[in-house]
This record gives structure tokens, sequence and C-alpha cells, in this order.
């Protein structure tokens, strides 16, 4: 009688340690690895959940993002982008596959919104040069000088020969209001092919998931409140996503506002490629929520600078994409897809129901 | 009845597991309620300080943080919040950002590979996973 109690009381031990141990091992496959890395001009942020093979993909989608600043960063001389405006006026560059393929994409998103959003709005974002401690309004005259030069359709585009050439001397390329999306896109790639299958990834606060997180349950993000400052709130609201990219424009972020907010107007960092100032469509931000996140990166913009109504218009003829816009009056006006999507979290804005 | 060989590592199994969960309970509970102050230095935290309570008498201090380059960049801590004082970088924003004192906020001098975080729980950030900005 003993012995067999003691033999059931062995088993169950054992049986226990074997479930623990194997329990263990598999909670202990799925790790965590974060990396940060300073590229492209601004923070970047990897959360990548997996086993050893996730920690590799992670050094694979970094290196990835670095190859993509050499190609595109305004302020590396060597970069594609660097080449191809010195060479303005004078002579087609041969550039990376990356790089022509990010042109080549910024330019069908110059033809489909009539030039809202322009990659050739280099010369006006270097005439404000909104990093500079110094910086100030430039005068107008010089402002429309600098207009002249705005064009997307004076940038020629060979596909046979992986050139970009731009037709007037002075005129400069600026991708970044994309190619930070399409590192985005790049990265994703890379963790997918290598298996990862729950990640989190932060450009500059550009978002973009990978799956939901470990458990299954869906990455909540929040929006930056775009007056934080003011209304001692981090965020106007919250989305569930997976698999999903979220990616804002506003004219809060830092680049801009402290600098000029002496002079008491808020001069932002988005451009509109029609007057050469900062933006003035009535929103304070834009958000995008979608697959890819060039796409959203662009749309974004494109939203910010359009302005609400013919904003809303430009997305959802194209579909596929949800979207946020939050007024000066701190309305929120959301697509039909987020009706139930977006999360209330913050009782200053007003979330009108579409 | 003697106890087997076999019963005494069972029991030493159980009382083992008991201990660690208990000290893992623990050191986990330490962090609850608490901000923590991670200076981030090309990657790498160099400093991870506790933030002040309010509370308590004013601490506040000054770190001054040596980048790669050879700048510098002066974060002051305190129990009103984190900013950064000074800086010789070339745009000089960091000094610029407002201060941060919540959970998930960060201020970044991107010419110095520099990111200041407060990491903790807060009651707006608890549950969420990243801010889109």
């Amino acid at each position: 009688m003993h012995t067999k109690l003691r033999k059931t009381l062995a088993l169950s031990v054992l049986l226990i340690m074997v479930l623990t141990f194997v329990i263990g091992c598999t909670i202990g496959n799925t790790r965590e690895y974060n990396r940060d890395l300073f590229a492209l001009d601004t923070v970047i942020t990897l959360k990548v959940f997996g086993g050893r093979s996730a920690k590799k993909a992670l050094d694979k989608a970094a290196e990835r993002i670095r190859e993509i600043e050499d190609h595109m960063s305004p302020t590396l001389e060597d970069s594609d982008v660097s080449k191809i405006n010195r060479a303005a006026g004078i002579e087609p560059v041969k550039v990376h596959e990356d790089t022509f393929y990010v042109i080549k994409r910024a330019l069908n998103y110059g033809k489909l919104t009539g030039g809202v959003f322009d990659i050739t709005i280099g010369p006006i974002v270097n005439l404000w040069d909104i990093k500079s401690e110094k910086s100030k309004i430039p005068d107008e005259n010089h402002i429309k000088d600098k207009l002249s030069l705005v064009d997307y359709r004076k940038v020629r585009i060979d596909e046979d020969n992986m050139t970009v050439f731009l037709e007037e001397k002075g005129m400069a390329v600026d991708l970044g209001a994309i190619a930070k999306g399409y590192a985005a896109d790049e990265a994703v790639r890379i963790l997918m092919k290598s298996g990862v299958k729950s990640a989190l990834l932060n450009l500059g606060g550009n978002v973009i998931t990978i799956g939901g997180k470990p458990d299954g349950s869906p990455w909540r993000i929040g929006l930056q409140d775009p007056r934080s400052q003011e209304t001692g709130r981090n965020h106007f609201a919250i989305v569930e996503v997976k698999g999903a990219t979220v990616v804002s424009s506003g004219d809060y972020e830092r680049y801009m506002v402290d600098v000029y907010e002496r002079t008491g107007e808020r001069y932002h960092h988005i451009f509109d490629p029609r007057t050469g100032y900062p933006a003035q469509s009535g929103l304070m931000v834009s958000t995008i929520i979608s697959a890819s996140s060039m796409d959203a990166d662009a749309l974004s913009t494109i939203l910010f600078i359009m302005g609400h109504e013919e904003g809303f218009k430009t997305i959802e003829d194209l579909g596929n994409y949800e979207a946020i816009a939050v007024t000066l009056d701190k309305d929120v006006y959301i697509t039909e897809g987020l009706k139930d999507g977006l999360i209330p979290s913050n009782d200053l804005y007003n979330i009108i129901e579409p | 009845m003697k106890p087997k060989i076999g019963d005494v590592f069972v029991y030493i199994f159980i009382i083992l597991l008991v201990g660690l969960s208990f000290i893992g309970l623990k050191t986990m509970g330490n962090h609850e309620g608490k901000l923590m102050v991670q200076v981030e230095l090309d990657g790498s935290i160099i400093e991870s300080v506790e933030m002040p309570g309010v509370e308590t008498e004013r601490t506040a201090r000054e770190i001054r943080i040596d980048a790669v380059d050879g700048g510098y960049n002066i974060v002051k801590i305190s129990a009103d919040g984190v900013e950064i004082m000074d800086a010789d970088c070339p745009d000089r924003l960091c000094v610029y950002s407002p201060s941060i004192k919540n959970p998930g906020q960060s201020i970044v001098c991107i010419p110095h590979k520099l990111i200041v975080r407060i990491i903790g729980q807060g009651t707006e950030n608890e549950a969420l996973d990243d801010t889109a900005s």
C-alpha cells in the first residue's frame, strides 16, 4: 500500500517536473529582443519576439535600415539623394534600386495629388532650415524664388538605366516624407522572411507591427496628443492593431515647434508645395493606418496638407486605408473603418462619428 | 518508515521551487510604482537612476553626459521632471524639448545619439505598447 502510494506520488512529481520543463522551454524560446539605432535622422527602436533566429533577423533588419539611410540621406555626401541634387540641371545620376523605387512611388503620389505631395520640396525645406537654432521666417521673395524650383514633373526617371535627373539647376529632392516608411516596410519584409511572427517597430514615431503580441492580443498604440504641453496628456486616443502600421504627421513634432513658438506662431515642418509655407489646412495631426508603411507615410503627409475633407476623399478613393484627422479645434474625424476601432482616451478631444 | 533518497530529492526540489518563485515575485514587485530615468548613449544604457518622488524633498541633480563625438548634454532630474539644461549639439533641440515626467516619454538628442527615457508604470500609459507621433 505504502509503496503504491509512494509510486503514485513520485510519478505525479515527475510529471509536474517534465511539464514545468517543457513549458519553461517554450516560453524561453520566445524571447524579446530589442535594438535602438540612430538612422534616417531619427531614433529607431526595434522590438522583436521569437527564438534565436529572431535575433539574427533583427541584426539583418537593422543592417537593411542603415543601407537605406546610406542611399537616401540628404546629409551623407555619397548618398543617391546628394548625388542627384548635386547633378541637378547637369546630368542624370545612376541610383540604387531602392532609391529608384522610392522616387518612382513618390512621383506617383505627386501625380495622384496634383503636386500636393512633392519630393522636389528640397529648396523650400533648406530655405526654412527648421533644424537650426537661429532659423527665422524667410523673406517672401526668397520663398517665391525657391518655389519656382519645386515641381515633381521636372524629375526625369529612366527605368532601363536606373537614372534620375532633375531638369533645373537648384532643384533638390527630399525623401523625408517617404524614406522612413520604405525602411519600415523593408525591415518588416526581412523579419517576416526569417519567420518572425510578433514585432513592434518605431521609426521616429512611425509605428509598425508584425502580427499581434506574443500572446496573440493586438498591440495597443497611443496616438500622440498634438498639444500635450498644454493639455498635460500624452495621447488623444488609442488604436489596437495587428500587423498594421500607424503613421502620423503633425505640426507638433519637436524639430520645429519650440524653435518657432517664441514668435507666437507655429511654423511646423510640413510644407505645402503650393505655397512654400508650412501647410495650413486646419489640422494639428493626421494619422494613417494601413498595411504598407511607405503608403501610410506619404498619405499622412498628403492628408495633413490637404486637410480633412479633401484628404479623406483622396484616401477613401484609394481604399484599403483608415485615416484620422484632428483639427485645431480638437475635433477628431475618422474614416468608416475606425468606427469601432478608435478607443477614446482623452475627453479634451471630440471624436466625430463618420 | 525511513524516507527514501528519491523522496528527499523531491522535497528539496519543491522547497527550491517555492523559494525561487518567492524571490522572483519579490524582484518583480520591487519596481512597481517607481519611475526610473534611463540614459542611453548610442544604443547602450549608461545611467539608470530612480526619479525622485513628489512627496520627498527636492533632490534635483544634474548629470553630465559625455557624447561619443566629444560633446556633452546636461540632464537635470528632479521631482518636477527630467529635462536637458544645456548641450553643445548643433541644433540644441534637446534643450528646447519640454520637460518629461510620465513613463514612456523621452527626450532625444539625435546628433549625440542620446535618449533619456522615463520607465515605469503609469496611469494613462499603463496598457499601451507604443506611441505613434
